[in-house]
C-alpha cells in the first residue's frame, strides 16, 4: 500500500466518521453554543408548504428524527438521513430541491451557493475521493471484492459518459418534480413528492444504518411510497453492484458528483503531466478507479482534471516514472512522483 | 491457448538430419579478463556463479527449470508457479557458428546463438521453453526448435496500446499460467503471485539504487560487472541475486569519484555476455557508459509491478502492463516512447551523448535509426550509431568512431 | 615546427608544418610494418624541409594505425583531423566535409567554431570506399585515376545497383561480357559511391558549403559525380589527400 493511498483510507474514515456521528460528537456543543449569530440565514419552509421537521420520526425522509449540528451544505454526499441528524445538514442536490420547493429567494440561498462555489473550487471532486462516506462505503465493497479474489469489470468509456447522462437525467426530473409541487396549484403533491431523489438515494437505506437507526425499507402505505421504496432498493442493489463488481462506477451517475464536477476544470488542485517522461505504460489509467484515460493517452505537457476525476491521485501514485505526473494547489506543486522504489500492495 | 506441437510429425526426419555434437563455447577466459578489472570485492559471487554456469552448462536444480526468451514473457508467473526461471537469450559467437546450421547466416546472430546451443544439446535439463512472438526470427525459433524441446508460444501482439490491448494480454497471460499450474501440477493463486511479484520488485529496487549511482558515479561499479550482474539474474534464484547485487552496491557506495569522461547513454541490443566488444571499445575509447537503455537489464528491472486490484486476473494485468504496455522493445509500436525516454535521459542526468548500438541484422532496431538521429540532432543531442556484429574484426574501426565521437564530446563541453 | 602523419590503409601521409604554412610533405604506400613506413617517411619529410628531429615541438598521429606510431606526442582521430584542416582550409566557415579515404568514407558536419558537431560513417565492409574503387579498377584492367578519366568519356552511364565489392564485381564481370563500354561502367561504378556519398551527405544541414577531401577527391569525375546527383556544390581541398595529416600537424 502506499502513502498517498493510505493517507486517503484515513482521511475518508476519519470523514465518515465526522459526517455521519457528528450528531453523536457534536450535539452537546451546539446546543451550548446556539445562541451564536450564524452568517447563514436559516431556511425555514414557508407556512403551508412542507419540511423535514413536519415529518414524524420514523417517516421515510426523517427516520431518525434529529437536526444536524450545521444547518449547511458540503459538496459532498452528507446525508439528511445520517444518525442524530449528523453533521451537515445534507448534500447540495437535496439544498436545490428543498428551495425550489419551497421557492426561496435567491438572496437567502446566495451564502451557501458561494460556500459551496468555493469549496469546488479550492478542492474539485477530491471531496468525491477523499470526503464522501457514500463513497467509502463503496470502497469498502470494493475492497471486499478484492479480498474474495473476484475480477473487476472494467466499462467502456461510452458505457460510463453515458452513465453520466443518466445522472443528469435522474436530476433533471428530480428537480423538475421539485419545482412543479412548489407551485400553489401542485401544493398538495408536496406530502408525497417532496425530495425525489432523496426517497430513492441508497443513501436513504445506508445512511440510517450507521446509528442503528431502522431505515424506512418497507414503506408500502401508499401507491407512491411503495413506488419510491421498489426503486430505493433497485437503486440501492445497482449502487451495490456497481461498486462491488466495478470501482466507482456508481460515481459516474451520481448527481452530486455531476454537479461537483462542473467545478473540476479550474480547480485549485490540479493534476499535471509531463509528457515526455510518459512511457506509456497504461499503469495511471489501469489504477483509475473511475477507468479514466485522459492521463494515459495525452502526449502533451498540462493540466488534466477532467470532469469525472475523483482526485484519488492513484495515477501520480503507481506511475513508475520520476516527475511524470504530480498534483499542484493553485500552481504550487504539492507533490510530485518520486524515483523512489516501492513495495507491493 | 493450448501449448503447440509444431512439426510434431517431422520430429524424427529433424533429429537425424542435424545430429549436432555436443558443442563447448568457453568462455572462462573471457570472464576472468573482466573479473581482474572488477573493484568490487563482492562482485566475486556473480563471477563464480557465471563460472559454474558456463562450466556445467546445464541447470542442476531442485526446482523444474523453464526457458523463456524477451521481457514479455512475466517471469513472475514462471516463479508462481515455484519454477525457475532462466534466460536464454545469449550472444555467442561459437554458438552462433553452430547454430548456422540451423539458421541462415544473415539472420539475428541472438537467434543462431540459441539454435547453436539447442541444436548442441546445451539445454537438455530445461523442461520448458516459452517463446514470444516479438519479432519475426523469434517467431520462427519456435518451430525450429520445437523439435528437441516442449514450446509455449506467446503471443503479444505488436501494438503496445494500454486501451485495446490490455484484455487481450491479459488472457494471454492468463492461458500462460493456467498452463503452467495444469502442465507442473501445481496450484498456486494470488499469494504466490503477490509474492513473486514481491520479489521482483525487490530486484527493481536494487536496480534502480545501482542505476541512480551509475549515473552519477559511473566508475562506481564499472561497466563489466554491471552487465556480470545482469548476465547473472538471467539464469540465477532471484533472492540470491537480491542479496549479492544489494552487497554490491553497499560496497560500490564507498567507490564514488568523479571523473571527467564523457558520459553517455547507451541504447539499442542489449549487451549480453560474452559479447562486451561494445562496452570494451567504449572503455578503451575514454568514454563512461552512465546509463544504458537496453530490453536486459533497464528494460526489465526499472519499472515495478504495479498491483493496484489485487485479484488474481488483476496481479496478472499489472504484470502485462509492466512486461508489455511499459516495454522498450522496437518490435512494438514504440517510438515515441524511445525517443522520449532517450532524450528524457539525457536532459535529467544531464549525459553528453547517445550511442546506438545495433547488433547487425536486428532489423527493429535498425529501422528507425535515421528517425532518432534526426529527432535527436535537433534538439542538440549529439547522437552516434554503431552497427556491428559478434565478430572482433571490425574493433579498429569501432575504436575510430568512438574516438571521434569523444573528441567531439569533449570539444562541445569547452 | 609540428609534424602530422596519417597512417592510412592504403597510403601513409607525413605533413610538416611551420606555424600553420605546410614546409614539407610526403606520401607512402601502407604495408606490412606500418610503422617503420611511417619513420621512414617521417625522416623524408625532415630532410625535404630541411629540419632536425630535435626541432620538431610535437608530433601528432592519425589514421587508422594512430596507435602503433610510437615517437608522436598525441594521436587525433581522422574524424577531428580532418575537421580542423577543412575548416582552416575554407576560410573558417562552417562546413560539410566529405573524405573518401582507403578504408572509410566520412562526411563531417564543422559548425561555426570549427567543431565536429556530427559526423557519419560507412559500415564494417569497403562498400563505397577508395578501395572498392580499387578493386573495380582492377577488373576494367586500370587503376584508380584512369577509372575516373574512362569515366569522363562515358557516354550511358549503366547503372550499378550494389556498392558491395563482391556483387559488384559480379555485375562488373557480366556487363563486360555483354560488351557493355567499359566507360560507361566505370562511369556507373563512380554514380554507385556517388549516390552512397550523397545519401550520407543529406543527413546534415542542406545550407552550408562543401568541401572534398581524401585519397578519394583525386579522382577524376568522382566529385562532379557527387554534385550531380546531390544537387550541391563542392570545393576540392587544396593537395586533398594531405588535408588529414595537416590537421593532425595544427591540432
Amino acid at each position: 500500500m502506499n502513502k498517498i493511498n493510505i493517507a486517503r483510507r484515513i482521511f475518508q474514515i476519519l470523514s465518515l466518521v465526522l459526517l455521519v456521528y457528528g450528531g453523536y460528537i457534536f450535539k452537546e456543543w451546539k446546543e451550548s453554543a446556539e445562541t451564536e449569530q450564524s452568517i447563514f440565514p436559516s431556511l425555514k419552509a414557508p407556512p403551508g408548504s412542507i419540511s423535514t421537521t413536519k415529518f414524524e420520526k420514523g417517516s421515510i425522509l426523517w427516520p431518525s428524527g434529529a437536526t444536524p449540528v450545521i444547518e449547511n451544505y458540503p459538496p459532498s454526499l452528507v446525508c439528511r438521513f445520517n444518525p442524530k441528524g449528523g453533521m451537515f445538514k445534507a448534500c447540495i442536490l437535496h439544498f436545490f430541491s428543498e428551495n425550489l420547493t419551497w421557492q426561496t429567494q435567491i438572496k437567502y440561498l446566495l451564502p451557501y451557493i458561494t460556500l459551496f462555489i468555493l469549496l469546488c473550487f479550492l478542492f474539485g471532486r477530491m471531496w468525491c475521493g477523499w470526503v464522501c462516506p457514500i463513497g467509502t462505503v463503496g470502497d469498502f465493497l470494493t475492497f471486499l471484492r478484492r479480498k474474495m479474489n473476484i475480477k473487476v469489470r472494467r466499462f467502456p468509456q461510452n458505457f460510463r459518459i453515458n452513465l453520466s447522462f443518466t445522472g443528469y437525467g435522474i436530476m433533471a426530473i428530480a428537480l423538475t418534480i421539485s419545482t412543479i409541487i412548489g407551485m400553489p396549484n401542485f401544493a398538495r403533491y408536496q406530502c408525497y413528492w417532496f425530495l425525489p431523489y432523496c426517497q430513492i438515494c441508497p443513501a436513504r437505506l445506508i445512511c440510517p444504518m450507521f446509528g442503528l437507526i431502522k431505515p424506512n425499507w418497507k414503506d408500502f402505505s401508499t401507491g407512491i411510497t411503495t413506488t419510491f421504496t421498489i426503486l430505493a432498493w433497485l437503486v440501492l442493489g445497482l449502487f451495490v453492484a456497481a461498486f462491488y463488481f466495478g470501482r466507482r462506477v456508481w460515481c459516474h451517475m451520481c448527481p452530486v458528483g455531476l454537479i461537483n464536477s462542473w467545478f473540476n476544470k479550474g480547480a485549485g488542485v490540479e493534476l499535471h503531466k509531463k509528457a515526455i517522461k510518459c512511457i506509456k505504460c497504461g499503469y495511471c489509467a489501469d489504477a483509475c478507479p473511475m477507468g479514466l484515460t485522459k492521463m494515459y493517452q495525452m502526449n502533451n505537457d498540462g493540466i488534466y482534471n477532467q470532469n469525472a476525476c475523483i482526485m484519488c491521485f492513484r495515477c501520480v501514485e503507481v506511475c513508475p516514472r520520476e516527475n511524470c505526473l504530480g498534483v499542484k494547489f493553485f500552481g504550487k506543486e504539492l507533490f510530485r512522483r518520486k524515483n523512489d522504489t516501492k513495495k507491493v500492495s | 491457448m493450448t501449448q503447440k506441437k509444431f512439426l510434431d510429425n517431422f520430429r524424427d526426419e529433424i533429429q537425424k538430419g542435424f545430429v549436432s555434437d555436443r558443442i563447448s563455447p568457453n568462455n572462462i577466459a573471457e570472464l576472468q579478463k573482466y573479473k581482474r578489472k572488477s573493484e568490487i570485492p563482492s562482485m566475486e559471487n556473480f563471477y563464480e556463479a557465471i563460472e559454474n554456469f558456463e562450466n556445467k552448462k546445464t541447470f542442476e536444480l531442485e526446482k523444474p527449470s523453464v526457458g523463456y526468451f524477451c521481457n514479455i514473457v512475466p517471469e513472475e508467473i514462471i516463479l508462481a508457479c515455484d519454477l525457475h526461471p532462466v534466460r536464454l537469450c545469449c550472444e555467442d559467437q561459437v554458438c552462433a557458428q553452430a547454430g548456422e546450421e540451423i539458421a541462415p547466416g544473415d539472420i539475428c546472430c541472438v537467434i543462431k546463438s540459441i539454435c547453436g546451443k539447442f541444436y548442441g544439446r546445451l539445454y537438455e535439463n530445461l523442461n520448458l521453453v516459452i517463446i514470444p512472438g516479438t519479432c519475426d526470427p523469434k517467431t520462427k525459433l519456435a518451430e525450429l526448435i520445437s523439435p528437441l524441446k516442449e514450446i509455449y508460444f506467446l503471443d503479444p501482439g505488436r501494438d503496445s496500446d494500454y486501451l485495446e490491448n490490455a484484455a487481450i494480454w491479459e488472457s494471454r497471460y492468463t492461458e500462460l499460467f493456467d498452463f503452467l499450474k495444469k502442465r507442473f501440477h501445481k496450484n498456486p493463486g494470488r499469494t504466490q503471485l503477490i509474492s513473486a511479484c514481491h520479489k521482483t520488485n525487490k530486484r527493481t529496487e536494487i536496480f534502480r539504487k545501482i542505476y541512480q549511482l551509475r549515473t552519477d558515479y559511473p566508475d562506481s561499479i564499472n561497466v563489466f560487472d554491471y552487465y556480470i550482474m545482469i548476465y547473472a539474474s538471467f539464469f540465477m534464484e532471484i533472492e540470491l541475486w537480491n542479496d549479492f547485487a544489494e552487497k554490491v552496491y553497499s560496497q560500490a557506495l564507498e567507490k564514488k569519484k568523479t571523473q571527467n569522461k564523457p558520459r553517455i547513454l547507451l541504447v539499442g541490443t542489449p549487451v549480453i555476455f560474452p559479447n562486451f566488444k561494445i562496452i570494451d571499445v567504449l572503455e578503451q575509447s575514454g568514454l563512461a557508459m552512465a546509463t544504458d537503455i537496453q530490453c536486459t537489464s533497464f528494460g526489465r528491472f526499472f519499472n515495478p509491478v504495479e498491483i493496484d486490484e489485487d485479484t488474481e486476473s488483476g496481479i496478472i494485468r499489472a504484470l502485462a502492463l509492466k512486461n508489455i504496455a511499459g516495454s522498450i522493445c522496437p518490435c512494438l509500436l514504440n517510438l515515441e516512447k524511445m525517443a522520449n525516454l532517450i532524450i528524457d535521459t539525457v536532459n535529467q542526468y544531464n549525459l553528453d551523448g547517445v550511442i546506438y548500438y545495433n547488433l547487425r541484422l536486428c532489423q527493429v532496431f535498425e529501422i528507425q535509426t535515421a528517425i532518432l538521429r534526426q529527432i535527436l540532432k535537433q534538439r542538440n543531442i549529439p547522437f552516434i550509431s554503431i552497427k556491428t556484429d559478434l565478430g572482433k574484426e571490425d574493433t579498429g574501426q569501432l575504436k575510430t568512431r568512438l574516438e571521434a565521437f569523444r573528441e567531439m564530446l569533449e570539444s562541445h563541453r569547452k | 615546427m609540428k609534424a602530422g602523419i596519417d597512417i592510412g590503409s592504403v597510403m601513409t601521409k607525413c605533413v610538416i608544418v611551420e606555424g600553420n604554412r605546410v614546409i614539407a610533405k610526403t606520401i607512402s604506400r601502407s604495408g606490412p610494418m606500418p610503422e617503420k613506413i611511417a619513420e621512414n617517411i617521417l625522416q623524408q619529410a625532415l630532410k625535404n624541409a630541411g629540419i632536425e628531429f630535435s626541432q620538431l615541438e610535437k608530433i601528432v598521429s592519425t589514421g587508422y594505425g594512430r596507435h602503433i606510431f610510437s615517437l608522436n606526442h598525441k594521436t587525433v582521430t581522422e574524424v577531428s583531423a580532418a575537421a580542423k584542416a577543412s575548416f582552416y582550409l575554407s576560410g573558417e566557415k562552417p562546413c560539410l566535409v566529405i573524405d573518401v579515404g582507403g578504408q572509410d568514407t566520412k562526411t563531417i558536419e564543422v559548425d561555426r567554431r570549427g567543431e565536429v558537431v556530427d559526423f557519419l560513417m560507412n559500415d564494417k565492409c569497403a562498400a563505397g570506399t577508395g578501395r572498392f574503387l580499387e578493386m573495380m579498377a582492377t577488373v576494367l584492367e586500370t587503376d584508380i585515376y584512369g577509372l575516373g578519366k574512362l569515366a569522363l568519356s562515358a557516354t550511358k552511364p549503366v547503372v550499378i545497383n550494389s556498392t558491395c565489392s563482391v556483387f559488384a564485381e559480379s555485375e562488373v564481370v557480366s556487363l563486360l561480357a555483354h560488351n557493355e563500354r567499359k566507360e560507361n561502367i566505370a562511369a556507373g561504378l563512380l554514380n554507385a559511391i556517388a549516390a552512397r556519398i550523397a545519401t550520407m551527405m543529406s543527413h546534415f544541414h542542406k545550407d552550408v558549403p562543401v568541401v572534398f577531401c581524401g585519397g578519394g577527391a583525386n579522382i577524376p569525375g568522382l566529385k562532379e559525380s557527387i554534385e550531380k546527383i546531390s544537387g550541391r556544390q563542392i570545393h576540392i581541398l587544396e593537395n586533398p589527400q594531405f588535408v588529414v595529416a595537416f590537421g593532425a600537424a595544427i591540432s
